[in-house]
């Protein structure tokens, strides 16, 4: 086997030429390119270690406030509660004192209406008896009840202790009044003047019909008050009808 | 013994002839220098290149590594040579099958060629490495009446390389033909298996041999420099 210089020269060049055309057209591109590639992973990589540390710092602070969002939830919660009870406590409290309200206002009303009816008793029993005891004195003794009143007055006022006599008669105020609770006829108002006149000459006596006296007759003078009635009687009755209504009431 | 494609004559011009060696190696240049621009012609860095970008990085990378791994240097230096030689080594071995083919690396011319590029490539990327100066200064180390023995050392380790790189690319050949004039009729398509195989690993053998020879001498030259700065330096 022969070598050929003139083809062994010919050969070197190609060879020259090849790597120069390989260089300039396969080993630069592909490493420039695997470079760039390398580079641009890199650069990826590294924006994703970025991103993922700032991401772990977004969750961490997420989680913190998260956190925080439970805690004030919780103590929200809490103090909500904390309020509701105070509120209950209040309401509790309001409706309590609205029912003793009540209570008492239902008693009073009772009370009230206990009186009242009492009152309403009281006269109503008052007319019935001065009604009968009016048709008794007409009956029986042909007298009305009104000069039985002022007899009975005039009995009482000449039975007058002395002191109370004395007070009457030395009375510095003359305008003396007397009240009943009916009209009285003239002439039982003169024999009354007159002998009031005894006991104190000068007394002018004014005449008053007072329906709260039922069943009597009182005596005004020099600021004192001497009557005669059935009140002491029907304040007896009253006690006992209110006895009777509290008994009926438990 | 096997046949030289020197000896195949297309076209003739006083002393110059055009033979199959030429025309096979201009061949497989044209191939791998069109194969190269079609695929590199819209190169881009995305993450998902295509098939044939793909394969030639892929190509590209593992002679990067192998480089790395001998020389232990940046391979960007020494990729441009090493990798032409195995990829027209490569080539040129794996178009045997084709019918009427004549790889160009079965003349003695193209190994020798070879070995001549080598055995320049060897100071030569020497010198780039340390600066003229410096690389002429070593055959003048430890003194200069070793001057003749140092030139005759590089002469002789080039040819070795040249003589080994031969050896290596002859024996294929030459194991083929004995081969083949011992069983003449069944056994060429095994041959030519095999000779996909060989081819390959002759390009792997030419490629890293010669990457040893110019890593260690650059490598040698680079120790070298260093322990004379430091010599000076102190």
């Amino acid at each position: 086997m022969q070598v050929d210089w003139l083809t062994v020269a010919a050969q070197i060049v190609n060879f020259l030429i090849l790597a120069a055309l390989l260089k300039r057209f396969l080993y630069r591109p592909i490493v420039t390119t695997m470079a760039a590639r390398q580079h641009y992973i890199d650069q990826q990589l590294q924006e994703a270690r970025h991103l993922k540390a700032q991401a772990e710092r977004l969750i961490a602070a997420y989680r913190r406030r998260l956190e925080d969002l439970e805690a004030e939830r919780r103590h929200l919660i809490d103090q909500a509660r904390r309020e509701a009870e105070t509120e209950r406590q209040a309401l509790l409290e309001k409706a309590r004192i609205e029912v003793e309200e009540k209570r008492r206002q239902w008693r009073e009303d009772l009370a009230r209406e206990q009186a009242d009816l009492l009152r309403d008793l009281k006269l109503l029993l008052a007319e019935q008896l001065v009604e009968l005891g009016r048709r008794a004195f007409r009956d029986l003794a042909g007298r009305s009840l009104e000069e039985g009143i002022v007899e009975a007055f005039l009995e009482r006022l000449a039975a007058l202790p002395e002191d109370q006599r004395h007070l009457l008669a030395r009375a510095r105020d003359p305008e003396w009044t007397v009240a009943t609770a009916l009209p009285l006829e003239d002439s039982l108002r003169r024999r009354i003047e007159s002998r009031l006149k005894r006991i104190n000459p000068r007394a002018q006596v004014r005449f008053e019909q007072r329906e709260e006296l039922i069943l009597g007759i009182a005596l005004e003078a020099d600021g004192r008050l001497w009557q005669w009635n059935l009140a002491a009687y029907l304040d007896e009755l009253e006690s006992r009808l209110r006895q009777t209504l509290a008994r009926g009431e438990s | 013994m096997p046949f030289n494609p020197d000896d195949i004559v297309y076209w003739r011009y006083g002393p110059f002839r055009l033979n199959a060696t030429l025309a096979y190696t201009w061949l497989v240049m044209a191939l791998l220098v069109v194969g190269s621009w079609l695929a590199t012609r819209r190169l881009e860095p995305t993450l998902r290149p295509g098939p044939w970008q793909n394969f030639l990085e892929a190509l590209v990378e593992v002679i990067r590594r192998q480089i790395r791994e001998v020389t232990r240097q940046d391979p960007d230096r020494y990729l441009w040579f090493v990798g032409t030689l195995f990829l027209f080594i490569a080539l040129a071995d794996l178009l045997a099958p084709v019918p009427g083919y004549h790889p160009p690396t079965a003349s003695l011319s193209t190994t020798t060629a070879l070995a001549l590029c080598v055995f320049v490539a060897v100071p030569w990327f020497g010198i780039r490495e340390v600066g003229l100066k410096n690389y002429l200064r070593q055959y003048l180390e430890p003194h200069p009446l070793m001057l003749p023995f140092n030139v005759i050392g590089e002469f002789s380790r080039t040819l070795a390389l040249a003589v080994r790189l031969y050896g290596n690319l002859m024996s294929g050949a030459v194991i083929g033909a004995v081969l083949i004039t011992l069983v003449p009729f069944f056994f060429p398509v095994v041959m030519q298996l095999l000779g996909l195989l060989t081819g390959f690993i002759q390009a792997y053998i030419f490629a890293v041999l010669a990457l040893v020879y110019i890593a260690s001498a650059s490598a040698a030259q680079r120790e070298r420099l260093a322990r004379l700065r430091s010599e000076e330096s102190s």
